[in-house]
Formats: C-alpha cells, structure tokens, sequence
C-alpha cells in the first residue's frame, strides 16, 4: 500500500482527511501543527518511521515571512528542510509552492523594492532552483491554483483564526485531487490512449452536412478554439499519448479534414487507428484496445454528445469525461484532461517513438495474420534483443514499465525511480532491461527483470515483466536464457506468480521457461516455482548484450 | 433540516448519529472534527459561521437553531 505524509506550517489534517477519502488504498500519516522541522531531523520521529513514499509539505507564505522576518532566512530555512528531509528519509519530498496573500497590494506597493510579492516568487523561483538539483523534490503548484481559483474563493478566515485551517471544503476538494494527480505524475501513471469524436468534438459543425468548408477551425473567431484544442492534442502526441477516432461519420468525409483542411492540426496519419463508422461507440472502443493490445481503462474518451458518452461509460471501463458547454472552454478543458489522466514527469524516448511503433504494430499483426508458420514469422521479423545490465540510464524506464506493466508481470511490484535506483546501485540485486526492435522498427526498452541475491545463497526473482507490444514474439524467452548465462550454474532461482485481476497471460509462464511448480503452494493461486532445467531455443532471435 | 444536519454530521464523524448527538456522547466528535463540521455546513448552508459561534455548534440541537436562525 502506498504510504503518504501530510506535513506543514499550518493545520492540513482536513486536506488530508480529504485524500484519504478519494484515495482509500492509501495510507495517510498526518504531522502535527508545525512539526515538520523535528520529524525530519529526528531518525526516530513517528513521521521517519513511517517511512513514507510520498510526503506533502504544506508551508504557507505568509506564516514563512511572519517566522523567518526576510528571503535569506526563508532561503536558509529551504536548505535545511531539504537536507534534514534527505538525511533520514528514501521517498519523494512534494513542497506547495508559497502564495502570499495580502490586502495592501495596492499599484504603489509595487513601486516598492522587496515588496511581498516580489519575496513571494523569489522564494517560489528557489524552490524550483532546488527541485531541479533535487531528484527527490518536487514542486505542488498552489500558488497557481490559488491564482486560477481565486483567494477568496478557497481561503476560510474563521476556520484560519480558530485553528491555522487556511482552506474551505471547496478548496480541499479541489487540492487534494490536484494532489492525487501530482502524485499519478511522478508514478508515471499516465492513461495511453486518447480516443476522439470528431464533429462538433474536433472542429465545430458536422462536416458531411456543412462540408469541408462550412466547419469551423480557424485561428480566429469561435473556429479558434477548435484549433487551440487541436495544438494542444497535437502536443499529447508528442509526449507519447496514443490518438485514436472514434466516430459515427462518413469515412471520406472525415479523411477529406485532415488531408485537406488548411487549419487542422491533426493530420490523418496522427491517429493509429480510426474507427469511423455507425457501428455502436462501445464496439468501437472496445475494437481500438484490442487492436492497441492495451486494456480499456487505458483509453480516455473524448465526445460532445452526452448519449454516446454514457454508452461508452455504461458498457466499456474506459475513462469518459463530461464534455464542455461551450467550445471556448475546450482549452482549460484539455488542460485539465492532461493534467489528470495523461500527466508524466519524465519523458523517455520509448513515448516520444510511441506512435511510431504502435503503428509498426499494426503492420506486424498483418503479417502475423498472413504468416502459417510461426517460426517462420518470427525468423521473418528479424528481431533483434539487447540487453543492458545495472545501467543507471535505464532507471527512469524500468520504473515506468513497473508501474504500467499489467498483464505480462509475474508479481506487479511497483517501484518508483528511487526504488530502482537503489537496486542498480545495489550488490544484492541484478536489474537488466531489453531494448527489442525488428524489421518494421524499434519497440525500445519492452522487458525487464529485478533478481534479488538473497545473502543465504539462493536468487529470487523479485519483477519480471514485459510490455504487451512484443507478447507473442518469444522475447521472453530469449531474455530469460540470457540472463541465465549471468547467473552461475549452482545457484537456485525461484520465481513466484502474485495472481491479479489482469495478469492471467503469466500464469503458468514459468513452466515454458523451465520451471517446475513448488509443492507447498500448489493450491494457492499465488504460485512458487524452483529453477529446472534451460529451454533450448531455435536460433530465431539475435541477442546482444549491450557493454 | 434536523435529518439534513444528522446527515452531515454521519459523514464526518462516520458514526451512527442521534437526534441527541453531541460532543459529550460522540467520542470522535474533537475539535478538529468540529472544523469539518463546520465547513460541511457553510457548504451546504450557503452561510458563513462567525468565529465565535464554532465553539457553540457542539449538538445536533445547537446547529439545527442556529440554522433556523441565520438561513
């Protein structure tokens, strides 16, 4: 269960309250009034031994300036908050951003030097200064929240002088969503696939009744919302979200937009599959995942008509948000949508290539389909592993496979970059990641495997996964006689499946890897199973192992 | 708006509440439960509750009167 700590200058025990509502699977622990200082310091704080994965400091600009009198000493007291947190914790330090709220911000305060708010995004611009050379320390916007909502709108003056509660319930609403989004965002939880209705969702209008010329999408006028809101889709491509159509339109209609239409951002071959037909919405959504090979709850659909929408929400478990009134809060609208669902702190060139290699995909299932011999379809695809071992380079993305990877993943352990950092750096644990690609193009890094070296002798497979894009190729196969080869011939490796929802495709995987089941937890649908004997494998794939 | 109230305080306190409720027989019933109270209640209410009626709000008599009174 992931564990979160709540910490600030003033009382936050209702935001947290708040989070935990939303986030049941969560464990909260709460630090009192202004204590944050001494839980960080004290190894033997009740917040230490918590041992938290994710811990929110609240510090409120004004109570700041009140304590610390001027910048340096608030400086000051940024360094030692982040040195005393280092010292004694191993997870993730999230510090609000400050936001200094004062009525005598009047034109000719600012005439002044050193006013507050000049103090306000100095201090606010150092705590972005260390979050860059911090890799544990991240930044939760409040000051930008607070800007958007407006002070008056989220600050309680009553509950603030009974007890340093500074929020109302709207606020602590909206906060601790934003919270559980942040904490999604350095997970790299993000959804994969955004799946678009086209008239009146797209471009304003209904384009085989209006025609090409009659939508609107412009750069000025209402068409200018259309076209910002393409921008800003056109911008999720690039950061590795799939774009899927899903729309009941005329085929030649639809094609004629993206070909043709001088102010669509989006181009035809920007969406790996299209699905514009009059089928029912929900077979096409449901038709998009299986041709993508990912699960429905990874795709976020996006419709302007509330019946479509409740189709696809009622008989699929895709992500359907309600859709805005008007198209020119389509803007904020996307914003919003990224912010929640597609979010990601680190961008590796495995999402950058993402659409690239959804589409080679789709061209191998082709020949897949038209290919009778399987070993003569693998052989054909001229695939090629490499394999790289304890390299810190791959840290960012053997995090993200483990907290993606669903269906082929042995125990579903999900570690944060931190956690796999620590067992690169390890001796007591080998982490070795493959990079696969073949004649149609490059998957990059799709397969990893975490092996813990027990100090009694024996080696214990702690994660093995494989992103869904290569299941069906035998990498694993090839990677796991690899591995072998690492390993030395006397030892005992153990492996053990941990049964989820969604990881059926593993369940007897270890017995096709040489395996055999451990009697004493036959029965259970958890399974241990004890190394045997090396598969001998047709010469089919070239492996390398990467120096 | 006694049911009303009766409700809210079932969803902070997350106990069963009665008609008699109050902080001297709900346990959980603290002060900072007392906060959540209140903002729960300026939500609903519409209302804003001055600061020196919190202390004041601490049965399901006291809220429901002063309800009647300020809305």
């Amino acid at each position: 269960m992931r564990k979160v700590s709540f910490l600030g200058n003033y009382t936050i025990d209702i935001l947290a309250k708040e989070y935990q509502k939303k986030k049941k699977d969560t464990d909260i622990y709460v630090s009192g009034f202004n204590q944050y200082f001494h839980e960080f310091l004290d190894k033997n704080s009740a917040f230490t031994k918590f041992n938290s994965n994710y811990s929110f400091l609240f510090l409120d600009g004004n109570l700041l300036i009140e304590n610390f009198k001027n910048l340096s000493g608030i400086k000051k007291h940024i360094d030692e908050i982040c040195d005393s947190f280092s010292k004694n914790n191993k997870g993730y330090l999230i510090v609000s951003n400050i936001y200094i709220s004062s009525s005598i911000n009047k034109i000719q305060f600012y005439n002044k030097k050193n006013n507050l708010k000049e103090i306000e995004s100095k201090i606010n611009l150092y705590l972005q200064k260390k979050s860059l050379s911090n890799n544990n320390l991240f930044i939760f916007d409040l000051a930008s929240i607070i800007q958007e909502r407006g002070w008056k709108n989220l600050h309680n003056n009553t509950t603030w002088n009974y007890g340093r509660i500074r929020f109302n319930k709207f606020a602590n609403n909206l906060i601790s969503e934003k919270l559980i989004n942040t904490i999604n965002s350095v997970d790299n939880k993000s959804k994969k696939c955004l799946v678009l209705d086209l008239d009146n969702t797209l471009w304003g209008g209904i384009v085989g009744e209006d025609g090409i010329d009659g939508i609107n999408l412009s750069t000025d006028g209402i068409g200018e919302a259309f076209y910002e809101f393409q921008r800003k889709i056109k911008n999720l491509k690039k950061k590795g979200i799939i774009l899927a159509i899903c729309s009941k339109n005329n085929l030649d209609d639809a094609k004629d937009v993206f070909l043709n239409h001088q102010f669509s951002l989006l181009k035809w071959n920007d969406f790996i599959v299209k699905k514009i037909n009059w089928e029912p919405k929900n077979i096409n959504i449901k038709e998009i995942a299986q041709e993508l090979n990912i699960g429905e709850d990874s795709l976020v659909f996006i419709d302007d008509n509330p019946t479509e929408r409740e189709v696809v929400r009622k008989y699929t478990e895709s992500i359907v948000p309600e859709f805005p009134d008007s198209a020119s809060d389509l803007s904020e609208f996307i914003d919003d949508i990224d912010l929640k669902y597609f979010s990601k702190f680190n961008i590796t060139d495995e999402d950058r290539k993402k659409t690239l290699q959804y589409k080679d995909n789709i061209k191998r299932k082709k020949l897949e389909n038209s290919s009778y011999d399987f070993d003569k379809f693998i052989k054909d695809l001229n695939l090629q592993l490499t394999i790289s071992y304890n390299n810190k380079k791959d840290i960012t993305r053997i995090s993200q496979l483990t907290q993606k990877t669903n269906q082929f993943n042995f125990t579903t352990q999900r570690y944060s970059e931190l956690d796999i950092k620590k067992f690169v750096l390890s001796k007591e644990y080998h982490v070795s990641v493959g990079s696969v690609k073949d004649k149609f193009g490059d998957y990059g890094k799709v397969i990893a495997c975490i092996i813990y070296k027990n100090p009694e002798g024996f080696f214990m497979i702690d994660t093995f996964l494989m992103s869904c894009r290569v299941v069906g190729k035998q990498i694993e196969n090839y990677f796991f006689n690899e591995l072998l080869n690492h390993i030395p011939k006397t030892k005992i490796i153990y492996g053990e499946y941990i049964a989820t929802k969604k990881n059926i495709l593993v369940k007897d995987k270890y017995l096709d890897l040489g395996f055999n089941l451990c009697e004493n937890v036959k029965n259970n649908s958890n399974k241990k199973y004890i190394f045997h004997k090396k598969k001998v494998l047709k010469n089919n794939i070239k492996v390398i192992n990467a120096k | 708006m006694r049911s009303n109230v009766i409700k809210i305080l079932e969803e902070v306190l997350e106990v069963k509440i009665s008609k008699d409720a109050s902080t001297d027989n709900i346990s959980v019933w603290d002060s900072l439960n007392q906060i959540r109270i209140i903002l729960e209640i300026e939500d609903v209410f519409n209302l804003k509750v001055n600061f020196d009626d919190i202390s004041k709000l601490t049965s399901v008599d006291t809220i429901v009167s002063y309800l009647k009174k300020n809305i």
